[in-house]
């Protein structure tokens, strides 16, 4: 159990990293807290540039996909 | 009274069915935690999807080749809006997966003390016709 909450709680604080990152890609352009900004319609471009930011996106994703199948066993 | 050998293996002894019933119960706790954490993943990776259908870019392979033009992606406050909720709720589930295996699922994420009121925001909130929203959630700066 202790070996588990571990294991499941160091892949979702890296999932939980990453999500923290691609939240701050959207602080000022288009979000700012919570309101959605004028300068929104305008477009949005990451600072990182787009492949990279899609790159932490599938990285999120392979972090949560991981965390699923941990959880139900099939790792 | 006499106990044999092979009564005593027939008859566990108390000790034994309590410990037996100890690692049942944990095991049992086990399914049922890996259960709610594998939902609440579930959840997270379908809203993961969702965000990531609306990257894409919705021109065919063959109109990128053309080079056709892209057509306006996130232009309405719309879409921005559904899009930063979708990835607020994912961070939502993430943080509550980690508190679940953390064991701190009791502990709020912020403290109303760690609140601090934006007056700006509330004031533009209200004035975009949203009167009901009368304090604005954002975290005290470190």
């Amino acid at each position: 159990m202790k070996h588990f909450r571990s294991v499941a709680g160091v892949v979702l604080q890296d999932a939980q990293d990453t999500w923290a990152e691609l939240w701050k890609e959207l602080q000022g352009k288009v979000t700012d807290g919570v309101m959605i900004l004028p300068q929104a319609e305008r477009g949005f471009n990451p600072d990182c540039g787009w492949p990279e930011f899609l790159e932490k996106m599938w990285r999120l994703k392979h972090y949560l996909d991981y965390a699923r199948r941990f959880s139900t066993g099939e790792v | 009274m006499v106990v044999r050998i092979k009564d005593s293996a027939r008859f566990p002894k108390p000790q034994e069915g309590m410990a037996r019933d100890e690692i049942n119960r944990v095991n049992a706790r086990l399914r049922h935690f890996r259960g709610v954490a594998a939902g609440v993943m579930r959840d997270a990776l379908e809203i993961w999807r969702e965000i990531w259908d609306s990257c894409q870019d919705r021109r065919s392979w063959e109109e990128i080749l053309e080079g056709t033009p892209e057509p306006p992606g996130f232009t309405s406050p719309r879409d921005w809006a559904e899009c930063v909720e979708k990835l607020h709720l994912l961070g939502t589930y993430i943080d509550y997966a980690k508190r679940l295996c953390e064991g701190s699922i009791d502990h709020p994420i912020h403290h109303e003390s760690e609140v601090e009121a934006c007056p700006d925001s509330l004031q533009s909130f209200q004035a975009a016709g949203h009167p009901s929203i009368t304090r604005c959630c954002r975290p005290k700066k470190e």
